[in-house]
């Protein structure tokens, strides 16, 4: 009898290509960050950025009285808080209003090209003409010429397009970065029962401004309102209206208006620090967010903006791999990897606003009942039988049948000798 | 190695046949169909009918074949394509360069209040229009007189629009010499642009920066 010992079959080679994809999308993303980095440094725009309409959160008014150094923290907190969230809340914003490089670079430097193409458009359009002419003699006048005349010929019309209209060609390449998150948030806000119907039909924008309208409500608004009043009456208000519901609050019930001058500071102070710890992971996960996607609209904006040098290259078979991996296939990445991440800041977004909703509800129903229901929790933890709680250690090392496991990842074929 | 084949003896020797025509032999042979070509005669000047009166005709014909074949062989079928794909891509090149895009001025789009924070926000303000009892026509301003006609006027020239459909908004002073006026431009079919456009007081006046 005779056995022979294979070893596992190697991965297939389409299995390759996955990784070498991830990596060049990753190549792509950290030269993306680098470039958005730069950018930023120079800051070649210095205008202001586009005008917006203003949302309830802009307009609310951080203000608390009271004096001492537990009031000076509170306010502190809380400040901080409206800081952290109405960032979080305005780089989600960004997003789906602009695309960074196209604002920050694109519009300058498409305005410049367009006013150096009018400077030079004599010496440019020669040049162009002659060589189109040379290439198209070149191609049909040679006996096999391949295509890379073809290739040449259309890189050569691409550019010519890209030089004659460059405004338009940064506009539209900026409004591929935002149309996708938009068009996402759409479609995701009528699977949303959260979101009324009015909100989803008013467009990415009405939806937008209703979630971060809660988002900003439950972690700035409430935790306010508790420090001004004790309670989160004002959490709802309009903003322009919270002033005058306070002071028509402070006159008529006295316990608002201990809180609403500050005898409250040791209580004032743990709220807000709660306030603050409740809302800091929420708003650095929703910025993470923000800056992938920010990264993903820059290398969308740049290889949109490479179309018509790169598609061209496709006439070529011998070039058509090439293309796909470095132009066709990162270009659906960073698209894919943009919706991603708008999904998943909505996610995230919808998650905090529940968890809270959630932990408000809970809150209310333990109102003037805590030590009831501690008292009860720690009988049931006291008396609770031990070996429904303890769960079977850990083993420290592997047992015998797991290293045999490891052992049949080579196959084995037997047969008679 | 063959033998040729010998006559009989005794037979006569093969004569001439007589013609048909019946000329004699020893004559020389005349063509009976058709004179010789005569050598074209060379020309006497330009005539609507030279080309018969010189004989020209199988000449030109000839040539006329031959260019024929030469275009619908290979030769002339590249330079055939050749020629098409050199116009069409010289009218395709030129055409975009001649609509190519003007510069713009930096343009921002207009929505009812900024987004630059609380309490910052202004209240709207009537079209220039509206003031004064104009009853939406324009305030009759001198070209070059004003800064917010300067840069109405550099827009429309720019953009190509009629400069009655173009009107500033708003203008802010930068400095002593410097002016950024909001114009607004109706391109018709509902397209409404705004754009910021920078104004500076030279020795010649106001002039777009």
């Amino acid at each position: 009898m005779s056995m022979t010992i294979h070893r596992t079959r190697p991965p297939a080679r389409g299995r390759r290509a996955a990784p070498a994809t991830a990596r060049v999308l990753a190549a792509y993303l950290a030269g993306a960050f680098l470039l958005l980095a730069v950018v930023f440094a120079l800051r070649p725009a210095e205008g202001p950025a586009p005008a917006t309409p203003a949302w309830d959160y802009q307009r609310e008014t951080v203000v608390l009285e009271g004096g001492g150094a537990l009031n000076a923290y509170a306010r502190w907190a809380v400040r901080t808080t409206a800081w952290l969230a109405r960032g979080s809340i305005e780089r989600q914003r960004d997003v789906h209003r602009l695309s960074p490089l196209d604002y920050l670079a694109g519009e300058d430097g498409a305005a410049g090209l367009a006013a150096w193409r009018e400077r030079h458009r004599l010496p440019l359009e020669g040049a162009t003409l002659a060589a189109v002419a040379a290439l198209a003699a070149w191609g049909t006048l040679r006996r096999r010429p391949g295509r890379l005349w073809l290739v040449a010929l259309l890189m050569v019309v691409g550019a010519t397009l890209l030089v004659t209209r460059p405004q338009a060609a940064t506009a539209l390449a900026g409004r591929a970065g935002t149309a996708v998150p938009d068009q996402l948030l759409r479609a995701a806000a009528t699977a949303d029962p959260g979101v009324p119907a009015a909100a989803t039909a008013g467009g990415a924008e009405a939806v937008q401004r209703t979630v971060a309208g809660r988002y900003w409500t439950a972690f700035v608004g409430e935790p306010l309102s508790r420090l001004q009043t004790g309670t989160t009456v004002l959490a709802t208000a309009p903003p322009a209206a919270k002033a005058g519901v306070l002071g028509s609050l402070r006159a008529r019930v006295t316990a608002v208006g201990d809180w609403a001058v500050g005898r409250h500071g040791p209580e004032r102070a743990v709220i807000a620090t709660l306030a603050l710890a409740y809302a800091v992971p929420f708003a650095l996960a929703l910025v993470a967010l923000a800056m992938l996607a920010s990264c993903a609209q820059a290398l969308v904006w740049l290889l949109v903006l490479a179309g018509p040098l790169a598609a061209p290259l496709a006439v070529d078979p011998a070039r058509r791999r090439a293309v796909l991996r470095w132009w066709l296939v990162p270009l659906a990445a960073a698209l894919a990897l943009l919706a991603a991440a708008t999904l998943a800041a909505l996610a995230v977004i919808r998650v905090a606003e529940l968890t809270h909703a959630a932990d408000a509800y809970l809150g209310m129903l333990l109102a003037g009942s805590t030590a009831p229901v501690l008292a009860a929790a720690l009988a049931l933890r006291r008396y609770w039988p031990r070996r429904h709680r303890r769960r079977p250690p850990r083993p420290r090392a592997l047992p015998a049948r797991q290293t045999a496991t490891a052992a049949s990842s080579f196959a084995v074929r037997g047969g008679a000798a | 190695m063959p033998t040729r084949p010998k006559r009989a003896t005794g037979q006569p020797p093969e004569r001439p046949r007589p013609r048909a025509t019946g000329q004699h032999p020893d004559r020389p042979r005349r063509r009976a169909t058709s004179q010789p070509p005569e050598r074209p005669r060379p020309s006497s000047g330009l005539t609507p009918h030279f080309a018969i009166r010189t004989n020209w005709t199988p000449r030109l014909l000839a040539a006329w074949r031959w260019a024929a074949a030469a275009a619908t062989g290979e030769t002339g079928r590249r330079l055939g394509r050749a020629v098409g794909l050199t116009v069409v891509l010289v009218a395709l090149v030129t055409v975009l360069y001649d609509h190519g895009e003007a510069p713009r001025a930096v343009a921002a789009p207009t929505v009812g209040t900024p987004a630059a924070g609380p309490g910052v926000q202004q209240a709207p303000g009537k079209d220039p229009g509206e003031h004064g009892g104009l009853r939406g026509r324009d305030r009759a301003t001198q070209v070059g007189e004003r800064p917010a006609a300067v840069a109405a006027d550099w827009y429309a020239a720019r953009h190509g629009v009629a400069r009655a459909r173009v009107k500033a908004l708003q203008q802010d002073r930068l400095s002593a010499r410097e002016v950024r006026v909001l114009v607004l431009a109706d391109h018709g079919r509902g397209r409404l642009r705004t754009a910021l456009v920078r104004v500076r007081l030279g020795p010649d006046g106001w002039r777009v920066r």
